[in-house]
């Protein structure tokens, strides 16, 4: 009886926490303030921050900068007249093109130029600005197809690939007949996929459809003849940011004038676009072993530091779950089967926009939170098995000698558990590597997000995949064999 | 004299069965008690209730008068110090050297130096002839070292008593005698001792007191002779001819 009630309470208690956080987080999390004081704020700051998805030459696009990256591109451009305009400094964040005007929505960023065109749904969560360039549709195909392909119309029926979130994908799904979508986030996979004959073509912006098939040999571009598609795109403004809008548009006005973007913007921005085409690609990656580097950094700083807490987190909620005070038993439960119920990648934008809502956390600290809390649920499942597997007459000869408890735990279980779980916490710290990948899609620089910029940068698709994934395997596997050769080690108990 | 360990009223229930009630007993300094018993009569249960590892249903513990059953956490620690215990299955702590066993209730519990501690450690170990042992992990030990370890190890907290739970019975036949023979210089030292124990020559031998337990009660407190010649209840009489 008593059982069934604490289950129930249990579950009740599950619910109530799922419950909590979703109306936590879905209440309009900031409102647009009547009073309007975003260009009081920014010149305040003395820097403005401007939101990018840097996969899209030549408007913005990640390039070497004396051996490291940087983000350049026409809108960037753009950025820096607006900044120099306002008398402050311009800061770029890049992310994924979907998550764009969350960062807008959520403040981790002022304004988002990154091609963008309006749309009613967009329109409803942000406001634009007056058009600063406009593009048309083009078709992105193989050569080998061109007879067959010669506009929109000849698409129906066929497999084509567009940008999750981008106006050409919704513009395929609502004008084209009959067609087979597949939506990525990356022009670089959908490149890929049609090289590899996966999809016959990519609806892409005209400007960026010419980048990209100027560097990919056996590629064509075709205007796509589709009516209405003239693009025209804008800058992203947080709602109810007014003042800061208009002085935005200002600067517009005056680059419209003389044709700015055209004539200025768009040739700044090509100088960085690297030509590739005379090397290997094996060369190629060597000259950008400094994205690899930097990126293997962030990896180990976002691993090395996540297994630390999550092994303290780990030992804390094992020792709560094995606890005989009901409530932190139950506090353990919860967050134990809560995190290992949801999606890791869920719970990395979750910490960092939503958290983000409340406390300005940078991407790199979010990740490292979310992968941390994460890792410390496997791991307290981990310890609580190794604890169990540990005697009770250990614990037992330690209390009849006086030691209390905690002391038995400390000296006597905990040494032995966690040898008895070196191999799993081996594994769960190779799982935890691989999973910092994860903490691309909020713009951490780790080597997930390098291979982006890589990809995005030579237009190599696969080079760069293949090269992360000797790294990371090179990673992990000397983990491990560290890890077993601390096995031997321990095999006699503690170092205290 | 008053008694070191008075026991009032001990009852252990578990779930609706009753394992002991309302058991009485005194031990003095010195006395050393075999407690005997068929299994199951709740002998073990009982020598741990003696220690609190065992939580009892109700009833009293006192050990020079202090109540153990209603004292607190830190107060059950302070006066654990003071009974020493011995197990079946040794118990060894399998992460540290036997030295490191036997040293480490003394550094954390009672404060000693590392030194003074070791120094100890060394003299009783030779007492039991296992110096040479110091610095081996338990799993290399024979089961008679092992347990003459572990009886070193509760002997250097200078308990006032120690409780051996059946201290021989995990051994090999051939090993019984070494630590049987380091029990009987504990007792010939006034040592005061419990010991569940089916080795009745050791008990008859050894022991001020036998206490007969059956049924979940103790039947029986008799001197040694008096007892093995002479049983009165009829569980006594049944469990010594099946015994002997």
């Amino acid at each position: 009886m008593k059982n069934k009630m604490k289950h129930s309470v249990l579950i009740t208690m599950l619910l109530m926490i799922a419950t909590l956080f979703v109306t936590a987080f879905t209440v309009p999390s900031v409102q647009a303030s009547a009073s309007d004081n975003s260009l009081q704020q920014i010149k305040q700051k003395g820097y403005i921050v401007m939101g990018t998805a840097p996969d899209y030459p030549p408007y913005e696009f990640i390039g070497k900068d004396n051996g490291g990256s940087k983000v350049y591109g026409a809108d960037i451009e753009l950025g820096k007249a607006i900044a120099k305009d306002l008398g402050v400094k311009l800061k770029v964040k890049s992310m994924g093109f979907d998550s764009l005007l969350v960062a807008l929505q959520t403040k981790k960023v002022d304004m988002v130029i990154a091609g963008m065109n309006e749309t009613p749904e967009r329109a409803k969560s942000v406001d634009f600005s007056k058009t600063y360039y406009s593009s048309g549709l083009s078709l992105v195909l193989n050569t080998s197809d061109d007879k067959k392909i010669k506009s929109y119309k000849d698409l129906q029926g066929k497999t084509i690939g567009a940008q999750i979130g981008s106006v050409q994908y919704d513009a395929v799904k609502k004008g084209i007949k009959n067609i087979n979508l597949k939506g990525m986030e990356n022009i670089n996979d959908l490149i890929l996929a049609l090289k590899s004959g996966k999809i016959a073509a990519i609806p892409l912006d005209t400007a960026v459809a010419q980048a990209y098939a100027a560097h990919n040999p056996g590629l064509k571009i075709i205007d796509a003849k589709m009516p209405g598609q003239e693009s025209s795109n804008k800058i992203a403004f947080f709602k109810g940011a007014t003042s800061l809008e208009n002085a935005a548009n200002k600067t517009i006005d005056k680059v419209n004038k003389d044709n700015l973007y055209t004539k200025k913007f768009v040739p700044a921005a090509a100088k960085h676009i690297t030509n590739n085409k005379s090397q290997s690609q094996f060369e190629t990656m060597w000259q950008y072993k400094n994205f690899f580097i930097s990126g293997i950094e962030y990896t180990m700083i976002i691993s090395v530091v996540s297994v630390f807490f999550g092994i303290i987190l780990g030992i804390i909620f094992a020792l709560m779950r094995l606890s005989h005070n009901w409530l932190l038993h139950s506090i353990s439960v919860c967050y134990i089967e809560f995190i290992r119920g949801t999606p890791q990648l869920v719970q990395i934008m979750f910490i960092y926009f939503g958290l983000g809502t409340i406390v300005n956390v940078p991407a790199l600290t979010s990740g490292i939170i979310a992968i941390s809390i994460n890792s410390g649920a496997y791991v307290a499942e981990i310890i609580r098995g190794g604890i169990n597997s540990i005697s009770d007459g250990q614990s037992e000869a330690a209390l009849s000698l006086g030691l209390s408890k905690k002391q038995s735990m400390q000296y006597i279980v905990l040494p032995q558990a966690f040898k008895n779980i070196w191999p799993a916490l081996g594994n769960e710290l190779v799982t935890l590597i691989k999973d910092s990948s994860l903490a691309s899609v909020i713009g951490v620089g780790e080597l997930m997000y390098q291979m982006r910029a890589v990809q995005a940068d030579t237009y190599l698709g696969v080079a760069p995949i293949a090269v992360i994934m000797v790294i990371y395997f090179v990673i992990t596997f000397t983990i491990s064999r560290i890890m077993k050769h601390l096995e031997g080690k321990i095999s006699h108990g503690t170092n205290d | 004299m008053e008694p070191m360990i008075k026991i009032e009223k001990l009852t252990k229930k578990f779930k609706n069965n009753t394992i002991f009630s309302d058991i009485n007993a005194e031990v003095h300094k010195g006395e050393v008690i075999s407690l005997l018993g068929p299994s199951g009569a709740g002998k073990s249960t009982f020598l741990r209730c003696i220690n609190m590892l065992g939580e009892p249903t109700s009833g009293k513990i006192l050990l020079d008068g202090k109540d153990l059953v209603s004292s607190s956490e830190k107060e059950l620690i302070q006066l654990r110090t003071h009974i020493g215990m011995v197990f079946q299955s040794f118990n060894l702590f399998e992460n540290k050297t036997v030295i490191d066993n036997i040293t480490l209730a003394p550094i954390k519990v009672k404060g000693m130096s590392k030194e003074g501690a070791e120094e100890k450690a060394h003299e009783l170990l030779k007492t039991v002839g296992l110096d040479d042992k110091a610095n081996v992990y338990p799993d290399s030990l024979s089961g008679g070292q092992a347990q003459r370890i572990a009886i070193v190890r509760a002997l250097a907290m200078d308990p006032e008593v120690i409780l051996f739970d059946e201290p021989t019975s995990a051994l090999d036949p051939e090993k019984v005698g070494e630590v049987l023979s380091v029990m009987q210089d504990l007792a010939k030292k006034d040592m005061t001792m419990i010991i569940v124990t089916h080795e009745m020559e050791f008990a008859k031998n050894v022991s001020d007191e036998i206490w007969f337990m059956d049924e979940g009660k103790i039947q029986e407190k008799q001197a040694p002779k008096d007892f093995f010649e002479n049983p009165k209840t009829p569980n006594a009489q049944r469990f010594l001819s099946k015994m002997i």
